[in-house]
């Protein structure tokens, strides 16, 4: 089965002792089977977005498996000066805002704006959920906006509310590694589908192995298994 | 990767929760459920005993074991009511499948150094009944410390302190009879080598949390501490067995046992 783990960051972390190259973190996931990661520095989360997002590209133009995702601090936000179009053309095709790390609301209207951005551009964006009711506020910031955003760091109190909320919006797809009730990632496919299910880690700040057996001996079909691993963001990325 | 090896999970729970998601609630769907995680022989507390009500709950715990003799039970204690809970060690530590006793001090409100749970651990440490025990948080611990100190009898640190692992299993490294299960929602990198670390991997325990996570999950984090085959038979089995003082193997059963 072919793996592509969402989630992942690479660098130095001050707040642990964590301290991670992109070659490490392919290196890593590769031995446990990940065949590819979303990734992002975290100079572009801790220090300064523009120069991380330039360290994320040249990092992953080096790690075959890595794929690029660009972030932006809201607060550093000017939609006139065109930065997402600029990192599309760069290269990046997804995004990803670490609103948990960095402790924004999501209730902030430059946030909006970006969303509405990375719309008009076609980008993805990784964004997560931190309070049960983020799911909901994602939703609607989905359908405001028109972008497609995959909802991250779910726990087993979100699946109801993710189940009923994906199928009134569907521009919003949910991370499974963190779907750790029994029933959840199988009740998520029969009432809504494996299509809007991605799967990742949150590696190096987690351990992978959890969230991986989870997914693997989650009770859904191969299809379905596979959608969730890789076809799904496979999809969203027009891998 | 040591997923075949037969496992005996010491934190598991059967019934329904108000709060998540989860439809296979029942003994027939956890008995499937540790087949295909090979556990062979699993723990139980019932979710009625734990949030509701503690008779009913060990009454519906422990009138179905009989049925399900791959399973093993906690008698659920409640300090706010301290005789009820006597009574419902009286009524059970014989049973055959009693294993120990289990209780969540934060839940009820009083601490784990309180006179009413004295008098309940002073009951199960008469009957050689081990104690499964939530914990979450350092102050949670440093209650239980003491009074783990002053009793003959082995406690399995449910959760291992969640988020303050570390601080939790410094805490209680000297005390031989303190044994660490992981389970929990946090799962971050290298917990298992660390609290191993601190207290050795013969003071690891397997417990799952299932039915409220799946045991894959926490399998994972076992296998993730990159422990020897040896280490982590003793972590799945005879460490378990031993503290739980599950002595003869149970008949093998398949299929469903109702």
């Amino acid at each position: 089965m072919e793996v592509i783990d969402v989630r992942t960051m690479f660098g130095s972390w001050p707040k642990r002792p964590l301290e991670l190259s992109a070659a490490d973190l392919a290196s890593h996931l590769c031995g446990l089977g990940i065949a590819q990661a979303v990734t992002t520095s975290s100079m572009a989360v801790l220090y300064d977005d523009a120069a991380g997002n330039a360290e994320t590209l040249a990092q992953c133009a080096c790690q075959p498996s890595l794929i690029p995702a660009a972030t932006i601090h809201p607060h550093d936000y000017l939609g006139s000066e065109g930065a997402v179009g600029a990192l599309r053309e760069q290269g990046f095709s997804l995004f990803r805002l670490f609103n948990r790390l960095q402790g924004f609301s999501l209730d902030l209207y430059c946030l909006r704006l970006l969303l509405a951005d990375l719309a008009r551009a076609g980008l993805p964006c990784i964004v997560d959920a931190v309070a049960l009711e983020d799911a909901y506020k994602l939703a609607r910031l989905s359908r405001d906006t028109g972008a497609a955003l995959i909802c991250t760091n779910l726990g087993y109190t979100f699946e109801a509310e993710i189940i009923a909320i994906a199928k009134e919006f569907p521009l919003v797809y949910y991370d499974a590694g963190r779907m750790t009730s029994p029933d959840g990632i199988a009740l998520f496919c029969r009432d809504v589908g494996a299509h809007r299910l991605v799967y990742g880690s949150d590696y190096p700040f987690d351990d992978v192995l959890p969230s991986l057996l989870l997914l693997q001996h989650a009770s859904v079909s191969p299809a379905e298994l596979e959608l969730i691993a890789s076809g799904t963001i496979r999809e969203l990325l027009h891998l | 990767m040591s997923l075949g090896m037969e496992k005996i999970d010491t934190h598991v729970h059967c019934g329904a929760y108000s709060v998540v998601l989860i439809r296979g609630t029942g003994f027939d769907d956890l008995t499937r459920m540790m087949e295909r995680a090979n556990i062979r022989i699993a723990c139980v507390s019932h979710t009625d005993a734990v949030f509701h009500d503690m008779v009913a709950g060990n009454a519906r715990l422990f009138s179905a074991l009989e049925r399900y003799p791959r399973l093993r039970g906690y008698i659920y204690v409640d300090p706010h009511r301290p005789e009820a809970s006597l009574a419902e060690i009286e009524k059970y530590a014989g049973h055959p499948q009693a294993v120990g006793i289990k209780s969540r001090s934060e839940y009820h409100g009083l601490p784990f150094d309180c006179p009413e749970y004295l008098r309940i651990l002073r009951a199960a440490e008469r009957h050689g009944l081990a104690m499964l025990h939530h914990t979450f948080g350092i102050d949670v611990a440093r209650q239980m410390a003491p009074v783990m100190r002053d009793l003959e009898m082995s406690f399995i640190v449910g959760h291992s302190g969640g988020l303050a692992y570390r601080e939790v299993a410094d805490l209680l490294a000297d005390l031989p009879n303190a044994y660490f299960d992981l389970c929990s929602s946090i799962i971050e990198r290298g917990k298992a080598r660390a609290i191993a670390d601190i207290v050795g991997p013969e003071r690891l325990i397997f417990g799952t949390d299932m039915n409220l996570i799946s045991p894959f999950w926490t399998i994972g984090m076992f296998e993730s501490g990159g422990f020897s085959e040896a280490e982590l038979r003793r972590i799945y089995w005879e460490t378990p067995k031993r503290v739980l003082k599950i002595g003869t193997e149970p008949q093998r059963h398949r299929g469903t046992e109702e």
